[in-house]
């Protein structure tokens, strides 16, 4: 039974553990690799990514989550994590730079 | 969609994988309850119109040869209320939700204070970059 997480409104009622990752069983194209999570919201698909991953930019035009995020990421400690906000249409990443990219709810 | 699609395209490395992982419009949340399932919800238009757009957007950059499938599929999850309010909020704020099918909120009436378990389903692909 996943636990709910509340992220952002009520209507982003999501699971809160890693049954996505657990159940699409996607660690091999996020373990040692970079990451590009589009649609990231709070961090709170980013924060279950990091620890497999080699580096991670997260992405997300909303403003107030990603400042939420970074906040995570300050009190985390998270070393190897990158919130920014923007489009998934122009994520103004540079080309060629990553190995998995996710659209978490985003497409 | 396709668009975002592309942008994935150029910020991966050649032999870079995409994954997309979002709600299932194709089978829709339901609703277990005091060992019954009483029924269900319904999607908004827009979303289920979002759902197929997306869908189409997969199938085109398949088509154009920019990506190739891995492996696709459907699963669910649980979320658990903890009595009918708790699911009318969600039902009435949900950009996702338009509401209940008929009947199910009056079959759930009958034990509000009961736990709520809503089954949800997420679609996923796994493309390889060509």
């Amino acid at each position: 039974m996943a636990n709910v997480g509340r992220t952002g409104c009520a209507s982003a009622l999501r699971p809160g553990d890693d049954v996505e990752l657990r159940r699409v069983a996607v660690e091999p194209y996020l373990r040692g690799r970079d990451v590009l999570e589009l649609g990231a919201g709070d961090g709170r698909l980013t924060w279950l990514i990091a620890p497999l991953a080699r580096s991670v930019v997260a992405i997300d035009p909303d403003r107030a989550a990603i400042a939420k995020a970074r906040r995570a990421a300050g009190e985390r400690g998270a070393t190897n994590v990158t919130f920014r906000v923007g489009p998934a249409q122009a994520p103004r990443v540079g080309a060629g730079r990553f190995d998995t990219a996710l659209f978490s709810w985003s497409l | 969609m396709v668009d975002a699609l592309h942008a994935a395209h150029r910020a991966l490395r050649a032999d870079g994988t995409l994954i997309d992982l979002r709600p299932d419009s194709d089978h829709p949340p339901y609703v277990r309850h005091a060992g019954a399932e009483p029924g269900g919800f319904r999607e908004r238009d827009v979303a289920r119109g979002d759902s197929a757009a997306s869908d189409r957007a997969i199938d085109r950059v398949m088509r154009d040869g920019d990506f190739e499938l891995i492996r696709a599929g459907h699963f669910w999850y649980s979320l658990r209320f903890t009595d009918l309010a708790q699911l009318d909020a969600w039902v009435e704020t949900s950009r996702r939700i338009a509401g209940y099918e008929r009947g199910t909120r009056a079959r759930l009436a009958a034990h509000p204070d009961r736990p709520i378990t809503v089954r949800r389903a997420l679609k996923y692909a796994i493309l390889a970059r060509v």
